[in-house]
């Protein structure tokens, strides 16, 4: 279950549109590695994860990764407010605005709409923790991507928080790693996997 | 919309910020007993803000929607900074 908060985590607040940045930064909500796919990512790995402290983890920071794709939202909205057919043709923009209009559709850049295929969920805690962290450096490589193309303080303000963000939860998901090596066999992680052959695990869930 | 409203939003939002930091760090080191009070502390501090608030300027949670009317459709929505700014 969720609950709502009306408010950015941070905030954004953009005075002059730009369709030719909107259209880049799009990439961060429907893009491969947008913060829709880490969302969906953390908060289905999280089902069969082997113990209480990676579930945590995945929990919140796939609740924070849905603020995230807000904040993304909030940003592309701020971005295409009061666009004239001008501004929308010479920002190359024309191509989202004939399907979309302004409207916030969850597209990679270069038009590929968002697709479970970017995400990953393997049922293996080794495997889905070196994913998240994958996953984590490379949201952080677009971000960078985003801040060579840009030179509106107003949008590199959010996007700096953004990618500093990704920064955290590396270092976050790279303890849950060691966490959960540590739980497993010392001389042989792969010899069983913790979320299928469950019984074998040590149990520390609560009852 | 007054100076004091986007001052206390802010602050709301580094609490909150600073809450969610300790909660992720909690959440790999549970018995962290410095973390534990410093959480203990922000969430304190965060629920006389949002308290206060939310009796001034509205709802942040459909928990928060004080007096008579569904006041949750009424305020303006995060993202609507062109409204805040007077330009739509």
């Amino acid at each position: 279950m969720w609950i709502y908060e009306k408010k950015l985590q941070y905030p954004v607040n953009i005075k002059n549109p730009n369709p030719r940045l909107a259209g880049v930064i799009i990439s961060q909500l429907g893009g491969p590695d947008g913060e829709l796919g880490a969302a969906t990512r953390y908060l289905n790995q999280r089902y069969t994860m082997p113990n209480g402290e990676v579930i945590g983890l995945l929990t919140d920071i796939g609740s924070e990764e849905l603020g995230h794709c807000e904040m993304v939202a909030a940003i592309l909205y701020q971005l295409t407010r009061n666009l004239t057919t001008e501004q929308i043709i010479a920002g190359g923009f024309d191509k989202y605005f004939v399907d979309h209009t302004v409207g916030i559709y969850p597209t990679s850049a270069s038009g590929t709409p968002f697709s479970a295929a970017a995400l990953a969920c393997k049922g293996d805690p080794v495997a889905d923790l070196n994913e998240d962290l994958a996953a984590e450096q490379k949201a952080r490589v677009t971000y960078d991507n985003i801040l060579r193309l840009s030179d509106d303080p107003d949008v590199n303000d959010a996007i700096k928080f953004l990618r500093q963000r990704e920064i955290v939860h590396y270092q976050r998901f790279g303890d849950a790693l060691r966490r959960t090596q540590d739980t497993l066999n010392q001389k042989n992680y792969y010899s069983y996997n913790p979320e299928f052959n469950w019984n074998k695990m040590p149990r520390n869930t609560e009852k | 919309m007054s100076d004091e409203l986007h001052s206390m939003m802010k602050r709301i939002q580094e609490l909150s910020f600073a809450k969610l930091e300790t909660e992720l760090y909690l959440d790999m080191y549970p018995e962290c007993r410095r973390a534990l009070n410093y959480h203990q502390k922000l969430r304190d501090q965060l629920e006389v803000l949002v308290t206060e608030f939310e009796n001034k300027y509205g709802p942040i949670t459909t928990d928060g929607v004080v007096g008579d009317g569904w006041n949750w459709v009424k305020t303006i929505w995060p993202w609507q900074t062109d409204v805040m700014r007077g330009e739509r």
